[in-house]
């Protein structure tokens, strides 16, 4: 049974084409990571996971009817914006018809303190989030995306610009939902990551799937690398591009 | 002085409509400056402009065609927008010039005496009429009942417009009656301040709250008492003086924000290290 299914999909802005006949199965409960150089179409994937934008030809069908968790980069926000933690939360506890006088009932605040407990961010909760720092709002945000119930969660570069404490500390937390839920991470940071994916999904403009072998994982390349096999040629050649790139730019 | 003051019409017109485009500078001011709306909310205001002239030309409230025409600029910029992908910058700066064009060139086309349009660009606060009051008066409750009764939804879509949109709720909507709201205060304001200070008045209270609250709601209250504050007491100035009341409520306020914000960051350094 999959989550999520893509078939055949492309993204055009104009007469630029992002994504470019896309398949893709996400089974239920599975944790993916989607990788990709910059500009090659990892946010317009998820921004068409997200239905916030509409897809130019193919289809996207996404199971159960509420929305994705979605766990945005903490570092676009703007954290002098006068709104506490709580209230932060609570977001997502926003019913999607526009409900006149609608005001969060005591169940959507004790629902929010539970998460809030899980996750250990309880203490914070009245501060305002600019006295929060990285890792604390990366939570906080991770919190708002639980609150909705969701059966997927989508996580866009949860740890970047983190310390490793806190980058570990993020990745065991998403690691414990797994059991319940399908995970998408996008992230630069193939390497951390790589203990606890399922699979990748490679996207420049095209999507290649990679299903994360645990003998590979476990055995020798996993020792050397910390990438399979298949991965490593990919992301070297991308890399040998990108050195011969700056050579010939240095000339 | 005070007692003279109130015996007249017009000086209590002038501090009702102080007092009410406070509350709506507060509330509206919290929302363009979160949201950073400000030069946009400046695009509408002299966009309304043309709208103005209008009114006059077809012997119409010329206030009414500045309230079509600024509903319609703010309109036309986000739709525009979205179906472009020019950038809103260079959208309101052509709406801007666009209605200030089209208010010059339908005054020269209306016959008699032109005019006299300093009262819409800086304001007479000193002829609002009594019949304006009770317009800005239900202007206003309209505005605060609107924010009120899902101010929620508001507080998710200034803060994270993007998650907001995921929930399913409908963004777009709300985007569009954020600008007719806009469009709204600042025709209010026009007449109390004029449209070349109307963005004073929507930022510098706001940028005041600001110092003293991490809570959207005490922002907008306090921004609505800090903005009163400055009217009145601009007023009492301008008529004291016999200066032009529009100028010197934003003298005050713009010297107001100075102040505090000084002596705020001395405090606070103080503070830092105790």
């Amino acid at each position: 049974m999959y989550d999520v299914e893509i078939k055949d999909l492309s993204v055009y802005y104009g007469s630029v084409c992002a994504l470019q006949n896309i398949d893709l199965k996400i089974k239920s409960k599975e944790f993916l990571g989607i990788i990709g150089p910059n500009g090659g179409g990892k946010s317009t994937l998820l921004k068409v996971l997200l239905r916030l934008i509409k897809p130019t030809t193919g289809s996207i069908s996404i199971r159960g009817s509420g929305p994705i968790g979605y766990v945005p980069q903490f570092a676009f926000f703007d954290r002098s914006f006068p709104i506490n933690v709580l209230d932060v939360i609570l977001m997502g506890k926003l019913p999607k018809k526009i409900k006149w006088f609608r005001r969060y009932s005591a169940k959507d605040i004790n629902h929010a303190e539970k998460i809030m407990e899980e996750l250990g961010i309880l203490e914070f909760k009245n501060r305002q989030i600019k006295q929060l720092s990285g890792g604390q709002l990366q939570k906080v945000l991770i919190a708002r995306a639980l609150i909705t119930d969701p059966k997927i969660l989508l996580l866009d570069e949860p740890t970047s610009s983190l310390d490793s404490k806190t980058k570990k500390e993020i990745y065991e937390m998403i690691n414990r939902l797994r059991r319940e839920k399908t995970i998408l991470i996008v992230t630069h940071e193939t390497e951390d990551i790589f203990p606890y994916i399922d699979s990748i999904a490679y996207v420049n403009k095209t999507l290649k799937y990679y299903k994360n072998d645990l003998e590979l994982s476990h055995g020798i390349v996993k020792k050397m690398y910390g990438f399979p096999n298949k991965l490593i040629t990919k992301e070297e050649i991308i890399h040998r591009k990108l050195v011969s790139y700056r050579e010939d730019r240095d000339d | 002085m005070i007692k003279t003051l109130f015996g007249y019409t017009f000086m209590q017109n002038a501090f009702m409509a102080a007092i009410l485009a406070s509350i709506v500078c507060g509330v509206i001011g919290t929302i363009i400056t979160q949201k950073r709306l400000v030069s946009m909310s400046g695009g509408i205001a002299h966009a309304s402009f043309g709208g103005i002239g209008l009114g006059y030309l077809l012997d119409i409230e010329p206030i009414i065609g500045g309230l079509i025409f600024s509903v319609l600029a703010s309109l036309g910029i986000s739709i525009i927008k979205r179906k472009t992908n020019t950038y809103s910058d260079t959208l309101i700066g052509m709406f801007w010039s666009f209605g200030m064009a089209l208010g010059i060139l339908f005054i020269s086309l209306t016959p008699g005496y032109p005019p006299d349009m300093t009262s819409y660009l800086f304001g007479d606060i000193l002829t609002v009429s009594s019949l304006y009051i009770k317009m800005m008066a239900i202007l206003s409750f309209i505005i605060i009942f609107f924010i009120a009764c899902i101010f929620n939804y508001w507080r998710a879509y200034l803060f994270d417009e993007e998650f907001t949109k995921t929930l399913g709720v409908n963004t777009l909507a709300l985007e569009y009656t954020l600008f007719i709201l806009i469009s709204l205060s600042i025709v209010i304001l026009t007449k109390v301040v004029g449209i070349i200070l109307v963005i004073a008045l929507l930022t510098i209270p706001t940028a005041i709250a600001k110092l003293f609250t991490y809570n959207l709601k005490n922002m907008m209250t306090l921004s609505s008492i800090i903005g009163a504050i400055f009217s009145i007491s601009g007023l009492l100035i301008s008529y004291q003086y016999n200066i032009p009341s529009g100028a010197t409520i934003i003298l005050l306020s713009v010297i107001g924000f100075f102040l505090i914000s000084l002596i705020y960051k001395k405090i606070s350094r103080n503070q830092f290290k105790q």
